[in-house]
């Protein structure tokens, strides 16, 4: 049957309730390299593989004496190869855009493209890796953790910022056998911790602290460690040959197996999440979660290479995988399966074969087709021949015809077929990235199609970028900057119209970012061709600037509206430029003007009075005059100063305020001066010269009565103060000397009365002026109440109001209804009588109310509620 | 305190920016490690409680809150501070003392500073300057839009209005920008915009080339759930905010001041009281937009219904089930009692402040009458006391209803303010004339009298108490603002066609734009001005750009397509209801500021029957005229100013 002829379960393994599968990805054979000498680093993903000869080993060397780092596709076809001249290297891996990442003995990292070519971002693990050297060392995609050999650890965590990080000082007996790092988005903390096996014990090192854990294997020492890749688990090897599972913070030990081997393994590994991998020479051991194993012979060496569903074998000859058998594929080819699934593929069998028994077949799963369907989908997504993808889609498609609408979503085999098609191209030798699709879905289309564009597969990258609806326009512009890179005897114009030849109309197409290459790659006049093209002001900018176009980057910024973009461009402008010219460029530009401005006051004063000057701008001038007086004048130091001197006590002004009152006087002159020279500040330079008089006045006043309350103070103020200390004739000079106008004045004066409760002289200064005061008698009522004066005091101006209806008003206010009642009467003003009478009955039922209210205590209760959350911001 | 508004009740389900805020501020957290301070902008600390709430703060490491200053933060024993700030020029300065404080007691602190909404090359660049740049790391929190209620989005920027106006500084105009492209990210991109003023064309411009530098990522137009967007300037109506709000909520802010959602005032009796303001409070959801004048009879009716229900549940023979609904009703008792207190706390105010005579002086500036005695009033004001706040109010009111402060009273008005006030208020004096909003009045008249004809400002014999009102003039009795007018004809069917007379009165164009989806060369069909100049070329947002290239566009377009994302959830989702098809949802954008008292008139509006509108608000800043003009204060002195309030 041809069911049978299909099934791969006859390589299958069988190893607890699972079944392993090993299969040959790819025969290959490295051309210029012998694994057994070789330090190798594979990265994830079916990514490429480094290889360099290891200098620790000893070989017959032939043909050149440094060594040789090669780069490969998983396939076995070279990428790139470069002679290694540097210091001797440490550890080398791939890093999560598929750099290789090379740490040397002194602490250096640095990072090469696929292509071989040293890549700009370097940097060095810190001085004290530099003097004292590597011990250990673990790289991983994110960053790396390195141990000197004074046993000090440090790492980086974000190569995107390389910032090496000293962790907790730990004191070891001896030195640590393995490393092993658990990332900090896989630790309960969130930050990095390194694992050391050292003796019979382990230590865990993050920033803060390292603790030593050495109950957790016997006696035994750590010979080496592997943290799954999904950093849950970790494995450890011993002396005595036991394989141990620990959960990744080691609180609890999951299982352990006895190898009985006196040899430590070569390598261990992780198959997956769960089951791990050992290799000893020419034999491999799978260990499965339950102590379950299976033995396989391998070809020596074997390099093992991690990824989230299995694991990679590369020797000398060929490249294998391992892995657990995804589930609908064990359900479909499981020996005796009667899953859904099985049946289905069966009756399709059956009906190619034209057996009768396919329909009989189909319908003892009726019910369970759709789940058939999926499953036959997802088996074939899962598979790695081609021939069983298509028998298993074939299957698929045949049970969805029998389902009913709806139950097996549209696309559903579509999407299966679109994802085979990518994974199958992958996976051809030509392009070598054996890819599974579980791994697909864990490193996200959109990251695979970058990696291709990355890789130059760019033509690749654009049709499965379109297949899966990803934006291309990141492929394109990719595409674009390898042309630059590719074509350095072409002419600027040519390659300008190559590019746009084959970009315009695509929607997206990042011509900074093209330029931004040409430039970097010393062709600015094509940089600028290329700019032409671009739309967003904030990609333009920076690179014109960086073109030396900054007339123009400011102009695009202004275009644009963005002050950002255009403080950027100011700033490399006033750098760059002489002041009377920068200054003409602001002038023509109004809104750059207004930023530059805004700027200096804050952190170039002295220049802004100097720009000032320059363009004849006394208005501004004068107020930044006027603010300094301000300054002085409030104790408040320039904002360059503020940290150092903090706010000055009310009785300690007196020490600084003299040379600062000086200062202040000169200020204001200046500013009366400047506001005088101004088109139309006429009555500005008459405040800023009266302002300067008054502080005079103040500082006088102040001298006289040994008081320092005037200074600072409004003329208002200053004349109130002179009142409140019984000064009058003060007050009547001030009166005098700034044309104070009587009415105002007699306002001030019985405000200021009735401000320090004075009801007698507040009484004699209502009789000086004959007939009656200038301001008549509603501000003396006004004063009283608001200074909460006796009633009889605050009745005697309202009975010297003119009018009656009027008093009624003013007394019922001050709750002499009686009296009002009266007025009222006498000015027949009947509705003001009622009022009154309303308001007395009222408020002996207010009163009532207020006692039996229902809402009050709700209310305190619930105040107590607020108080108590006492969780807000400050 | 935490009452949060309900963000899904409104017409645009707004939680989504909360949700997209908190998640941000989240992982701008956890970015960095273990137990930190978290150093907030005091401008942004007040409105947080939108975003995140303090306890999810503590659950991702925030062990401290403190407010920016540059003392040292050392003695704190923490390893990393965050700091959460504007992208300004004082606070990276004072950012940069702070971390050199802290640097020279204790070794090893690693400092984090995230940006709202984005970093800027200047501050970059004092850092640089201050020597702190490379033990920085610097991120950005893209948090533009802050959702305050259910209709309402503010942008927090005070000083907008005044930086336009005065300045020439155009960077808010920018950011509500990008802040419209953010929101259409979310909800989808209007088919029409409509706007008037100076400041709203620039945006109207800026936001058109956002979206075509967008390209092809840009959200379609009119496929979302923003319909419309009218884009209203402040200086169209700087008279507006100067007035006097006469709703509840509009008094309520300028009596007692509402501050981020949140208002405090003493209940007679000496106790302090803070409680939330918003739709999820029901009763002022009922009352927030009524005329003060009929808020008192509105919660009379509330408490005697309580009332005569408890009499109702009194009888022996009342159900459990009757008895629960009864009780249900008590939670809101509370409440009420609450509003209760509240509204007698603004009474006593109003006559603590001589409101009455206030708004008289108003009332008589905006019908143009008695502008004399008006001037007498003010200068009487300034004698007995009245803030300085208050006093410029009155004295912008003359000057923009008459053209002009009458030249005989200008002198003595301003000598008096510098007299009563302090001389150092000349700035101020100069900085409201710069703005156009105090000046002395020279040979033009002001066309104040033809606009207020034109717009129908001033409605005659118009109760306040009518509930529900008759006119939206009833928000400031009698006098409607001039935005509510625009928007009322904005959101006819003919729109403001057969308007543009009475438009041309006013400052800056008019337009009207139909956005294109992307790909269609043409460019956008625009009157009555002629085309934005399109860029040929499409672009995108740099997706290849290095790391830490700021875009300046709030995130990048990383961020741009998240939010993509999280908008289409939302937006493929059989959209809220059926009514939102009925009814068209418009975007208001007031540019430089929006009163409660002008917000109540666009919500009577859309909820007249026969509306076919929901509106959303969405404004630089929640102002009233005393927050208005404090912007035209100068920093130093607006300082002194609060301590001796």
């Amino acid at each position: 049957m041809v069911a049978v002829n299909l099934s791969p379960a006859g390589e299958w393994d069988e190893c607890g309730n699972h079944f392993y599968q090993r299969s040959t990805l790819y025969e290959v054979d490295w051309p210029n390299s012998s694994l057994e000498s070789c330090r190798v680093a594979c990265a994830a993903y079916g990514g490429p593989i480094a290889m360099i000869r290891d200098e620790r080993k000893m070989v017959q060397v032939s043909g050149p004496q440094k060594p040789v780092l090669q780069i490969y596709t998983a396939a076995g076809r070279q990428l790139g190869s470069f002679a290694w001249e540097q210091q001797t290297i440490a550890a080398m891996a791939w890093t999560l855009h598929e750099e290789l990442m090379v740490l040397d003995q002194a602490g250096e990292v640095k990072l090469y493209s696929m292509h071989g070519q040293q890549l700009s971002h370097q940097f060095s693990m810190g001085a004290e890796c530099a003097r004292e050297g590597v011990l250990q060392a673990c790289l991983f995609p994110r960053g790396l953790a390195v141990m000197t050999k004074s046993h000090h650890l440090w790492v980086v965590t974000d190569l995107a910022e390389p910032r090496p990080r000293s962790l907790a000082p730990l004191a070891l007996a001896s030195a640590p056998q393995c490393i092993a790092v658990i990332e900090g988005r896989h630790t309960n903390s969130g930050s990095i911790e390194v694992l050391l096996g050292a003796g019979s014990s382990i230590n865990v090192v993050d920033e803060d602290s390292a603790q030593e854990h050495n109950n957790l294997l016997g006696s035994s020492s750590v010979t080496s460690m592997a943290v799954s890749p999904n950093g849950q688990f970790l494995a450890v090897f011993t002396q005595d040959g036991r394989l141990v599972v620990l959960l990744a913070d080691l609180t609890r030990t999951l299982s352990e197996f006895s190898t009985q081997s006196d040899a430590q393994p070569d390598q261990m590994g992780w198959c997956g999440t769960d089951s791990v991998v050992l290799v000893w020479k020419e034999l491999m051991l799978m260990v499965g979660p339950l102590g379950e194993w299976v033995r396989y012979t391998v070809e020596s060496p074997c390099i093992l290479a991690p990824e989230c569903d299995g694991i990679r074998m590369i020797s000398q000859t060929s490249h294998e995988l391992l892995r657990r058998v995804p589930d609908p594929l064990a359900d479909v080819f499981r020996p005796g399966s009667t899953a859904p699934g099985a049946l289905l593929f069966d009756a399709r069998c059956l009906f190619d074969g034209e057996e009768a028994r396919a329909d009989e077949v189909l319908r003892s799963i009726a019910t369970d087709l759709p789940e058939a369907v999926a499953t036959c989908a997802a088996a074939a997504a899962a598979d790695y021949s081609p021939a069983r993808q298509a028998a298993l889609l074939k299957a698929a498609v045949y049970g969805r015809a029998f389902c009913n609408v709806g139950t097996v979503p549209p696309d559903l085999l579509l999407r299966a077929s679109i994802r085979l098609r990518i994974l199958n191209s992958l996976r051809d030798p030509s392009v070598g990235v054996p890819l599974s699709d579980a791994e697909l879905t864990a490193l996200s289309p959109a990251v695979l199609v970058d990696r291709l564009a990355n890789s130059r597969r760019h033509l690749l990258a654009l049709r499965m970028a379109t297949a899966l609806e990803l934006p291309t326009n990141k492929i394109l512009s990719h595409w674009a900057c390898a042309k630059v890179d590719a074509s350095g005897d072409i002419s600027d114009e040519e390659l300008q119209e190559a590019l746009t030849g084959k970009l315009r109309g695509q929607p997206g197409v990042q011509w900074a970012t093209i330029a931004r290459h040409a430039q970097a790659k010393g062709r600015r006049p094509l940089a600028a061709l290329l700019l032409e093209h671009e739309s967003s002001a904030a990609e333009q900018v920076p690179l014109l600037l960086g073109l030396g176009e900054e007339v123009k980057g400011l102009d695009k910024g202004l275009e644009a509206g963005d002050a950002d973009l255009i403080y950027l461009a100011l700033f490399q402008l006033w750098r760059s430029r002489p002041l009377p010219s920068f200054l003409q460029l602001l002038n023509a530009r109004p809104l750059a003007r207004a930023l530059f401005f805004s700027y200096a006051a804050r952190k170039e004063p002295d220049l802004l009075k100097q720009i000032f000057a320059t363009m004849n701008m006394p208005d501004s001038l004068a107020e930044l005059e006027i603010r300094s007086a301000i300054r002085l004048e409030r104790g408040i130091s320039m904002p360059d100063a503020a940290a150092s001197s903090p706010a000055q006590a009310p009785g300690t002004r007196r020490a600084g305020a003299d040379t600062g009152s000086l200062q202040a006087l000169q200020c204001l002159s200046r500013a009366s001066d400047l506001f005088g020279q101004s088109k139309d500040g006429a009555w500005q330079a008459k405040a800023a010269a009266e302002w300067r008089t008054l502080r005079q006045v103040q500082g006088e006043l102040e001298t006289e009565k040994g008081q320092a309350v005037f200074l600072g103070t409004s003329l208002a103020a200053t004349v109130r103060k002179c009142i409140h200390l019984g000064d009058r004739r003060s007050a009547n000079k001030l009166r005098d000397k700034f044309h104070i106008s009587e009415r105002r004045f007699a306002w001030l004066v019985l405000n200021a009365l009735a401000e320090i409760k004075d009801w007698d002289g507040l009484e004699a200064f209502s009789r000086e002026r004959k007939p009656a005061p200038v301001t008549g008698y509603e501000p003396f009522i006004g004063a009283c109440k608001n200074n909460s004066a006796p009633n009889d005091r605050t009745a005697r101006f309202i009975a010297r109001l003119p009018d009656a209806k009027h008093k009624a008003v003013e007394y019922a206010a001050i709750s002499m209804y009686q009296e009002a009642a009266e007025m009222a009467a006498q000015s027949k003003d009947s509705d003001m009588l009622s009022k009154i009478q309303g308001i007395v009955g009222s408020a002996s039922q207010a009163l009532y109310a207020e006692q039996h209210a229902p809402g009050g205590r709700h209310a305190s209760a619930f105040d107590r509620d607020l108080k108590a959350s006492g969780t807000d911001f400050p | 305190m935490a009452t949060l508004p309900n963000f899904e009740l409104g017409p645009l389900p707004l939680g989504l920016i909360r949700e997209e805020g908190r998640r941000q501020l989240l992982d701008a957290l956890d970015t960095r490690r273990g137990k930190k301070v978290l150093v907030l902008d005091p401008r942004i600390s007040g409105f947080l409680r939108f975003v995140a709430e303090v306890p999810l703060l503590r659950e991702h490491g925030v062990e401290q809150l403190v407010l920016l200053d540059t003392n040292s933060l050392a003695q704190n024993g923490i390893r990393s501070v965050v700091y959460l700030v504007r992208a300004t020029i004082d606070n990276a300065q004072t950012i940069s003392k702070q971390i050199r404080n802290t640097a020279r007691e204790a070794k090893g602190v690693e400092f984090g500073v995230f940006f709202l909404p984005a970093r800027s090359h200047v501050c970059e660049k004092v850092f640089a300057e201050e020597g702190v740049f490379g033990d920085i790391h610097i991120g950005d929190y893209p948090l533009n839009f802050i959702p305050f209620d259910s209709d309402i989005l503010s942008l927090e920027l005070p000083s907008s209005f005044k930086d336009v106006v005065v300045d020439g500084d155009k960077t808010s105009l920018h950011a509500v920008a990008s802040a419209l492209l953010q929101l259409q990210a979310m909800y989808g991109a209007p088919s029409l915009i409509r706007g008037k003023g100076p400041g709203a064309a620039v945006v109207k411009d800026m936001l058109v080339r956002m979206q075509q530098e967008l390209g092809s990522q840009a959200p379609v137009p009119g496929e979302g759930a923003i319909d419309t967007l009218l884009l209203l300037d402040r200086e169209l109506d700087p008279i507006t905010p100067l007035m006097t709000q006469l709703t509840y909520e509009g008094l309520v802010d300028e009596l007692l001041g509402i501050s981020n959602g949140t208002v405090q005032f003493d209940v007679n009796g000496g106790q302090r009281q803070k409680f939330a303001l918003n739709s999820s409070d029901q009763v002022f959801h009922e009352l927030r937009d009524l005329s003060f004048a009929a808020v008192g009879p509105e919660l009379g009716k509330r408490t005697k219904g309580l009332r005569t229900d408890y009499q109702g549940t009194k009888g022996p023979d009342r159900s459990i089930a009757e008895l629960k609904q009864f009780t249900s009703q008590l939670k809101s008792l509370p409440h009420i009692t609450r509003h209760i207190n509240m509204a007698e706390a603004v009474s006593t105010q109003m006559r603590r402040r001589s409101l009455r005579a206030r708004v008289h002086v108003e009332q008589l500036l905006v019908d143009g009458r008695d502008v004399e005695s008006c001037c007498e009033n003010i200068e009487e004001m300034m004698c007995s006391g009245m803030d300085l706040l208050t006093v410029l109010r009155l004295l912008c009111l003359v000057s923009l209803t008459q053209g002009g402060i009458p030249k005989r009273h200008c002198d003595g008005l301003r000598r008096e303010v510098l007299h009563t006030y302090g001389h150092e208020h000349v700035l101020t004096l100069a900085s409201l004339q710069a703005a156009g909003l105090l000046k002395r009045q020279e040979g033009a008249r002001s066309n104040f009298a033809a606009v207020r004809k034109a717009f129908r400002l001033l409605v005659e014999g118009l109760d306040d108490a009518v509930v529900p009102p008759l006119d939206a003039a009833y928000t400031y009795s009698g006098y409607c603002p001039l935005t509510a007018r625009l928007a009322e004809s904005a959101l006819r069917p003919q729109g403001w066609t057969g308007l543009e007379d009475a438009l041309r009165l006013l400052p800056g164009p008019h337009f009207e734009v139909k956005p294109t989806a992307y790909s269609q060369e043409a460019s956008p069909a625009e009157t009555p001005e002629p085309a934005t100049p399109a860029a040929a070329a499409s672009g995108s947002l740099g997706l290849l750009s290095r790391p830490g290239s700021g875009t300046g566009m709030g995130g990048g377009a990383g961020a741009f397509a998240n939010l993509m994302r999280l908008g289409s959830s939302f937006r493929e989702a059989p959209s809220t209801g059926a009514t939102s098809k009925q009814h068209k949802t418009v975007l208001v954008v007031f540019i430089g500021g929006v009163t409660f008292a002008e917000i109540a008139a666009l919500r009577w509006m859309a909820s007249r029957p026969g509306s076919n509108c929901n509106i959303v608000i969405a404004t630089t800043k929640l102002i009233n005229g005393n927050t208005f003009l404090s912007s035209f204060i100068d920093g130093n002195l607006r300082q002194g100013m609060a301590e001796s309030v």
